[in-house]
């Protein structure tokens, strides 16, 4: 199974280098490569999440908070001083990072329910703030200028930076997961005080994550807010985002990476051909049944109900 | 100027009330049987809809509406402990947490069940007393925020005797300061959480027909009223229904008299940065009895 992980790792970073390589030589139509595009954010998004969620159990329903901030700074920047988001969501990121770490003290000590709750509220919190601040006018919408002189090669750009966005992710999270620190997440989510008796550290590892978390989710966000074209607070603040990013990871599976890159697949598939079919509430109906029924019945999701077939048929 | 604080905390007092009857189910709910029902605003959102089309397609008053809201709602309250709850119950080790989050997924499938089937377009409640209006010495009041406001007053009485002055309510009460000391003296457990959770839908249910007589709503208004929800609970103590009433009335107030002064988007973020402030700084014990 290790084996098997491990080879895992390697297949995916190759096929998405691969992908980020052939891109712009194959002609895919643009919307196919917008497709992926979503494809590929949702998966950054779910992995990152699932860093704290997901390892640590943690659960937030406001990772919004970071993809939003990072969204508007690389936007406001772009529009007022033209810098482009190729370099600020860098900074976005650190930005969200530093976010993070500000409301991680005093969030990482409240357990359970509470933490869900006070991360939603959070991000709301963060949203109405945004839409509120002077100068940046965030109700009326913010027209970001397209990294491209047409929407394919614009598409093209945005591709690029998610695919890198992506492999930068999967690498934290492969490295987390092997690492001495991402054994204190999994021994705090376990039992917090018993890891903590065991000589974790579990404030600092706690905020660790939190803040990668949170710094993964903001340059993604810096990503998305170009993506957007017209950026609106309700769009990148969304609640159904945060809903659907919980979704993806616990549908997967939270003990790895993989089990989050699955979940985020399976949503956005479903999503796209729902949303193009039917209707986008349709889509949400199912979402919402989704959860319910898989964290009562399934709380290891895909990838754990795998394992636990591969292990009783050997 | 105080004129206009008078009347702003007259109509805080009576939105105050149908909070607290808002919330009162919820932190039954939470304090007696553990679980955290976040489609509670989601249900009274239900409510208010059924309300609203049974004025407008049938010509029947909402308030008419309420004899068959109210035992539907049970009905939807005991159903659900009989098949959500009993699973969470029979496979979660950590009730609260599971609670919240399946049940999260059950608020976000009725909200987009009813923008599916009712449109998202905003409703506005039209009845006779709701667009009148009355001048009570110097303060003029809707009829919307009066009857509702009776109406809440005259539902969280009914609870409030319920659970004081009837074996079962008295149970109930029980079962949420110990339930294993509850249940040894002969505490019907699963009666309990039964009626619990029919009483608790029945009064969102009613909540949301309130609600509808104050502001306009549609499917996606449901995560602020939980937010309000949230706020109150956990102001008054969970479970702690005369703590319920007070965080009604505080909050109620909060938002009536902070809009003398205050642009209403930016009550909201308030309301938003008081509950953060309340979650950080509660410690287990602190506020909840």
């Amino acid at each position: 199974m290790n084996l098997l992980k491990k080879n895992g790792f390697l297949f995916v970073i190759l096929a998405i280098v691969l992908l980020l390589i052939l891109i712009p030589f194959i002609g895919l139509k643009t919307h196919i490569i917008l497709f992926l595009f979503i494809l590929m954010m949702n998966s950054s998004l779910a992995i990152g999440w699932n860093i704290l969620g997901g390892y640590a159990g943690y659960v937030s329903f406001g990772h919004v908070a970071f993809v939003g901030l990072g969204g508007y700074f690389t936007a406001v920047l772009l529009v007022e001083f033209g810098w482009s988001p190729i370099y600020t969501t860098v900074l976005a990121g650190v930005v969200a990072a530093l976010f993070a770490l500000i409301i991680g003290y005093p969030s990482l000590r409240i357990r359970g329910p509470y933490f869900s709750v006070l991360t939603l509220v959070i991000a709301l919190a963060v949203s109405a703030i945004v839409l509120n601040f002077p100068k940046i006018d965030a109700s009326s919408g913010i027209f970001v200028t397209p990294p491209g002189d047409s929407i394919h090669s614009s598409s093209i750009i945005l591709f690029e930076m998610m695919g890198i966005s992506l492999l930068i992710t999967i690498i934290v999270a492969q490295l987390i997961e092997k690492s001495k620190f991402g054994l204190g997440l999994f021994a705090i989510r376990e039992d917090e005080e018993v890891a903590s008796t065991q000589g974790v550290n579990t404030t600092k590892v706690k905020l660790a994550a939190f803040v990668i978390s949170g710094g993964l989710g903001g340059l993604i966000g810096g990503i998305f807010s170009w993506y957007q074209g017209v950026l609106y607070v309700d769009a990148i603040f969304s609640v159904k985002l945060s809903v659907m990013i919980v979704l993806m990871a616990i549908l997967g599976g939270t003990n790895s990476w993989v089990g989050a890159l699955i979940g985020a697949t399976i949503v956005t598939v479903i999503d796209r051909v729902l949303t193009l079919y039917i209707d986008s509430s349709v889509s949400q109906i199912i979402f919402g049944v989704l959860l319910l029924v898989v964290i009562l019945y399934l709380p290891g999701g895909i990838s754990g109900w795998f394992k636990d077939r591969f292990k009783s048929a050997t | 100027m105080l004129n206009e604080l008078l009347q702003a905390i007259v109509s805080g007092l009576l939105l105050g009330l149908v909070y607290a009857l808002l919330s009162v189910g919820f932190s039954l709910t939470w304090g007696s049987i553990g679980i955290i029902n976040i489609s509670h605003a989601v249900l009274a959102v239900l409510g208010a809809f059924l309300g609203y089309f049974s004025i407008r397609s049938f010509s029947i008053d909402p308030l008419m509406a309420l004899i068959v809201i109210i035992p539907l709602f049970y009905f939807i309250g005991v159903s659900l402990n009989k098949t959500i709850y009993a699973v969470i119950r029979k496979r979660s080790r950590n009730i609260m947490f599971t609670s919240m989050v399946s049940l999260f997924g059950l608020a976000v499938a009725l909200e987009n069940l009813m923008r599916w089937i009712f449109k998202s377009d905003t409703r506005v409640l039209k009845t006779d007393y709701v667009l009148s209006s009355m001048k009570i010495g110097s303060v003029y009041i809707s009829g919307g925020q009066i009857v509702s406001g009776i109406l809440a007053l005259i539902s969280l009485g009914f609870v409030f005797y319920f659970l004081h002055f009837t074996y079962t309510g008295k149970s109930v009460r029980a079962f949420e300061q110990e339930p294993e000391g509850a249940a040894l003296t002969g505490v019907n457990t699963t009666k309990v959480s039964s009626v619990t959770s029919g009483i608790a839908v029945a009064t969102a249910g009613i909540a949301g027909v309130s609600l509808s007589m104050n502001f306009p709503f549609d499917a996606t208004i449901h995560m602020d009223w939980l937010i309000t929800i949230f706020l109150i609970t956990i102001l008054g103590g969970v479970g702690n229904i005369i703590g319920v009433l007070i965080g009604g009335l505080i909050i109620g107030l909060t938002v009536s008299v902070g809009a003398v002064w205050i642009p209403y988007s930016l009550i909201n973020l308030i309301m938003f940065l008081l509950l953060i402030l309340f979650l950080v700084l509660r410690r287990k014990g602190d506020l909840d009895t």
